[in-house]
C-alpha cells in the first residue's frame, strides 16, 4: 500500500500526494554479466522469462484497455502497474483484474498490510525475527471520481472485516461500469484512516517512487514497523 | 581526372549469438560467486563435460530451455543480492556463497542453487524477498506495448 493523503470535496473525492519525506532512493544495475552490451538485457530477459510472476502480470496487463494508461510517464509505469499486473483476488477484485491500494496515512497502510502479511507469517509458520522489506511508494489520484464508501454504515457488509463475499461482486460490478475506484474507510486501522482502490492506472498521477524504505519483523505473535 | 568520391564506412560488429552470450551471462555470475567447472555444471544443469565441450569447442546455436531457466534464476539472484548489498560489489556474491535464504537460516544458500531448479527457485524467492522486489517491475517497461 502507498501513503497519500485525501482532501475531500463535496461529491468528489480528491485524493493528493502527501510528502512523506526521506532520502530518494535509486537503483543503478551496473553491467556484471560480459563486456557485450547486450550481456545485461540478455540476463534481464533470462530473469524475466523464468519468472512466474511475471508471466501473471503480464496476463494482468493485457486486461488493460487502450487509454487506461492515460499521460502515465513511461518512467512511472512500472511502479504503477506493478499492482495492476497483480490479479489475485482481493477486496475489491475477485480476481482477474488487478487493483492498486492505498492508504490516507503511513499509519493506516501499516494497519492494512500488517494484517495480511501476519496472516501469512501464521498460515506459513515463518520463523520469528522474519524481516519484511517493503518499499514505499508516494503517490496521488486525479480527481476522478471515486465511489465514496465512507459514510456507509458499520454494519454493511462491503466492509466487513472477516469476508469478501459482498465487497468482491460491488468492486467488479463498478470496475465494469468504468469507476476509477473506492475510497472507504479502514476495517484494520482502529483510528478508521481511509483507503484508496484504483481500478484503472488513468487515475493515478505524479507517482514518485520509494521515499523510503519500511520494515516489519515478525516477532512471532506481531509485526512491528520500522524504517 | 575524375575524383572517386570516398565515402568512409564503418565496420559494422558482427552480433554475438544469443546462446554465447547467455552462457557468458551464467559464467559471469559464476566467476562471481568463484565457482568451479563441476559447480558451474550443477548451477546451469548439465554435465561437466558437456559445459567443457560448450566453453572450449562452441556453444550450440540455442541452450536447451531448462539451461536457460536456470540461467534466469541464477541472474535474478544474483540481481537481488546486489538490490540488497549494493551493486557488484564482493559482500553480495558472499552473500550468496555463505548466508542462507532467511536470516536464522544457518545453510548457506549456494548448495541450493546446485540442487534442482525447484530448489533453485526458492532461492531466488527468497532473495528476491529480501531485497524487496524481483526484477519484473525493472523489465515491465520495455515488454510493455506502446500507444
Amino acid at each position: 500500500m502507498s501513503a497519500i493523503a485525501v482532501v475531500s470535496q463535496p461529491g468528489k473525492p480528491v485524493v493528493r500526494l502527501q510528502s512523506l519525506g526521506g532520502d530518494q532512493l535509486a537503483r543503478m544495475l551496473a553491467n556484471a554479466y560480459g563486456p557485450d552490451p547486450q550481456s545485461l538485457i540478455v540476463a534481464l530477459e533470462l530473469a524475466a522469462a523464468a519468472d512466474p510472476l511475471l508471466e501473471r502480470s503480464l496476463l494482468g496487463l493485457r486486461t488493460l484497455r487502450r487509454g487506461d494508461l492515460g499521460q502515465i510517464a513511461a518512467n512511472d509505469r512500472p511502479w504503477i502497474l506493478a499492482p495492476f499486473g497483480n490479479t489475485g483476488s482481493s477486496r475489491w477484485s475477485s480476481g482477474g483484474r488487478g487493483c492498486w491500494y492505498g492508504a490516507e496515512t503511513l499509519a493506516t497502510a501499516q494497519c492494512e498490510v500488517g494484517f495480511h502479511l501476519a496472516a501469512r507469517c501464521l498460515i506459513e509458520q515463518l520463523p520469528v525475527h522474519t524481516p519484511f522489506a517493503r518499499m514505499q511508494i508516494d503517490a496521488a489520484l486525479t480527481a476522478w471520481p471515486l465511489d465514496d464508501l465512507r459514510t456507509c454504515e458499520a454494519a454493511d457488509l462491503r466492509l466487513s472485516p472477516r469476508t469478501y463475499i459482498d465487497s468482491q461482486p460491488y468492486g467488479d460490478r463498478r470496475a465494469r461500469q468504468d469507476s476509477a475506484g473506492i475510497i472507504w474507510p479502514s476495517v484494520r486501522d482502529a483510528a478508521r484512516g481511509l483507503c484508496v482502490v484504483a481500478f484503472r492506472p488513468v487515475a493515478l498521477e505524479n507517482v514518485t517512487v520509494a521515499l523510503h524504505s519500511q520494515r516489519a519483523e515478525w516477532d512471532g505473535t506481531q509485526l512491528t514497523w520500522s524504517r | 581526372m575524375a575524383r572517386r568520391a570516398i565515402t568512409p564506412t564503418q565496420s559494422k560488429p558482427v552480433p554475438v549469438p544469443r546462446a554465447v552470450l547467455e552462457l557468458g551471462v551464467a559464467m559471469a555470475v559464476a566467476d562471481r560467486w568463484q565457482l568451479g567447472i563441476a559447480e558451474r555444471a550443477h548451477l546451469i544443469g548439465v554435465p561437466q563435460g558437456t559445459l567443457y565441450r560448450w566453453l572450449n569447442d562452441g556453444t550450440p546455436s540455442a541452450l536447451p530451455a531448462h539451461v536457460r531457466e536456470r540461467i534466469g534464476h541464477v541472474v535474478a539472484i544474483d540481481l537481488a543480492a546486489q538490490a540488497f548489498y549494493g551493486p557488484g560489489t564482493a559482500v553480495a556474491a558472499d552473500a550468496v556463497r555463505r548466508q542462507g535464504t532467511a536470516p536464522n537460516d544457518r545453510d548457506p544458500a549456494l548448495p541450493l542453487c546446485l540442487q534442482s531448479t525447484f530448489a533453485l527457485t526458492e532461492v531466488r524467492r527468497a532473495f528476491e524477498h529480501r531485497a524487496g522486489g524481483s526484477v519484473a517491475s525493472t523489465m515491465l517497461p520495455s515488454l510493455l506495448p506502446t500507444e
